[in-house]
């Protein structure tokens, strides 16, 4: 069995899917966990005194095990379950609110996913604090100089993507913590867009917070993961109340249980964390980490094609990239673009991509993002030139 | 420029829309026809391009003015994408100078289908055809 025909989506669709960075679609590996789950194993966890839930709870923290094992953390203490990426932001954003005083600096890059922008921005904001945004070079990469400038300002936090979300540009993340840690600040990774393409170390990274999604690497909707340093866990406090995360609760007062358990409260996703534990299991195999080697290859071939193509503008750093080509055609509209590939079942994002201040320190209004995923192939990348080729003919009007 | 004088220069109708579109025997054919048919509508002067007079939902900018005269909706809509200035068209061609009861009574729905284009009708696309069907009718709902 090849690795596409592990995804049942392809044998319902003839779909071009080349949008992989904004969800991966699911091996059918990851769907009979799901299906195993809620028909064999379903049962709370944490808190049953029978076998299920036992099992189900021990399968539940086997997976924070894995996680902790596969992005290198310290121990599976670290690991904190969220919704996603965004959630994990706002969570780190509202358990650090309390460090913060007036005229305290937070740096974002000016890449940034909205995900990893408003809430620093709001947070800011609310508190009065400066909120500071690292210039971009044309090509989306960070502009050192200017990051250096900020890293002056003694910055309390600064929060960098991994990769870009709209370019798939891959930053210098591991020099960039050094340079924030140095100057004394903490420092939070959103690795949504890294995971699936790149080994995560986050001790070799040397971040604070390293949080990404699940359903980016394979994984279902509605799982996240937040990992925080053993450094940094001292500094949270809780910011979000219920059963769980509680020791002693009386009339008058509460008594909060010691991280990691105040970070999590309420009935967690249990089918999502075991929905990820089986996208673990298939990132690892060897057919994945094979599958994956060619990826580059197969980024480089559409590239070329796309080069090739009458006024075609790529942007972005295609020298480290995840795989993303983001473009677009000379004097035309991206949402006419886009939608003459839909036509064709070509499917790609088509916009600002939640990144509207790095489109306009670009000068764009928006690109044509095509992505690639483990499944893609050349015959993909083929079949979406020549749609694209047929677009740019059909709109020359 | 003015409103009226600017709407007054679109004059296609619904059937002269229906008698183009309905005898293009491909997709491809059916989009160059959609296209062409935009390219009927006055550039839209570059000083009405500004946001208060932007349509929200729309991955494409779609600016919409209007102005009633003689209980008739005299309507100004501009895009800069080829594809959605073929829909603005579209809906010009059906509300366009028209009195309100006539915007009011016309069935939009059975329009789009019968151009094969409901789908472009759905909320969920963001060509914006949706949010500017709704805002004609709200204009027409609140005068």
């Amino acid at each position: 069995m090849t690795i596409r025909q592990q995804f049942p989506f392809f044998t319902q669709t003839d779909t071009v899917y080349l949008d992989t960075a904004a969800t991966s679609q699911k091996p059918q590996s990851v769907i009979d966990a799901l299906s195993t789950f809620y028909s064999c194993q379903n049962s709370n966890v944490h808190r049953g005194s029978y076998q299920s839930a036992n099992q189900t709870t021990s399968l539940y923290e086997q997976t924070r095990e894995d996680v902790a094992r596969f992005i290198n953390a310290d121990a599976p203490e670290n690991i904190i379950w969220t919704s996603g990426t965004t959630a994990a932001i706002n969570k780190v954003s509202r358990s650090l609110s309390h460090t913060f005083d007036k005229d305290d600096v937070i740096v974002v890059l000016g890449s940034e996913h909205h995900a990893n922008f408003v809430p620093w921005q709001q947070l800011a904001a609310t508190k009065q604090l400066r909120f500071e945004v690292v210039n971009v070079l044309a090509n989306g990469d960070v502009d050192m100089t200017h990051f250096r400038q900020l890293m002056h300002l003694k910055p309390k936090l600064v929060c960098m993507q991994h990769c870009s979300n709209a370019l798939g540009n891959i930053h210098p993340i591991e020099r960039l913590v050094e340079e924030a840690k140095s100057s004394g600040a903490m420092t939070l990774i959103d690795g949504a867009q890294a995971v699936a393409h790149l080994a995560v170390d986050v001790l070799d990274i040397g971040c604070d917070f390293y949080v990404f999604s699940g359903h980016k690497m394979y994984a279902p909707t509605g799982i996240g993961v937040m990992y925080v340093s053993p450094n940094a866990a001292p500094k949270l406090l809780p910011s979000e109340f219920g059963g769980e995360m509680i020791s002693v609760v009386t009339k008058q007062n509460t008594n909060f249980r010691p991280f990691p358990h105040f970070m999590e409260t309420g009935t967690p996703n249990i089918s999502g964390v075991i929905g990820l534990s089986a996208a673990l299991e298939f990132i690892q195999s060897d057919e994945f980490q094979r599958a994956q080697k060619s990826e580059a290859k197969l980024y480089q071939y559409m590239l070329d094609k796309l080069s090739a193509l009458p006024n075609v503008k790529l942007v972005g750093n295609r020298e480290r990239n995840i795989g993303v080509a983001s473009f677009y055609i000379n004097n035309e509209s991206n949402a006419d673009v886009g939608a003459l590939l839909d036509q064709q079942g070509i499917a790609v994002r088509v916009g600002h991509h939640c990144a509207m201040p790095l489109m306009t320190a670009l000068g764009l209004a928006g690109t044509i993002r095509a992505s690639l995923g483990v499944y893609n192939s050349e015959m993909d990348v083929d079949r979406f030139i020549d749609a694209l080729s047929k677009t740019i003919e059909l709109l020359d009007i | 420029m003015n409103i009226v004088d600017y709407s007054t220069q679109f004059t296609l109708s619904t059937d002269d829309i229906k008698q183009t579109l309905l005898s293009s025997k491909s997709w491809e054919e059916k989009y160059r026809s959609l296209m062409l048919l935009g390219k009927k509508i006055a550039p839209y002067p570059v000083e009405w391009q500004r946001q208060e007079f932007q349509v929200q939902g729309c991955e494409s900018n779609v600016w919409l003015q209007h102005e009633w005269k003689e209980n008739r909706l005299f309507l100004a809509i501009g895009s800069d994408a080829k594809i959605v200035k073929g829909l603005i068209a579209l809906v010009l061609a059906a509300f366009n100078q028209k009195p309100a009861d006539q915007i009011k009574d016309f069935d939009t729905q059975a329009y789009f289908a019968e151009l094969s284009l409901e789908g472009q009708l759905s909320p969920s696309r963001t060509n914006g055809l949706h949010a500017i069907v709704t805002q004609v009718m709200a204009l027409v709902a609140n005068r």
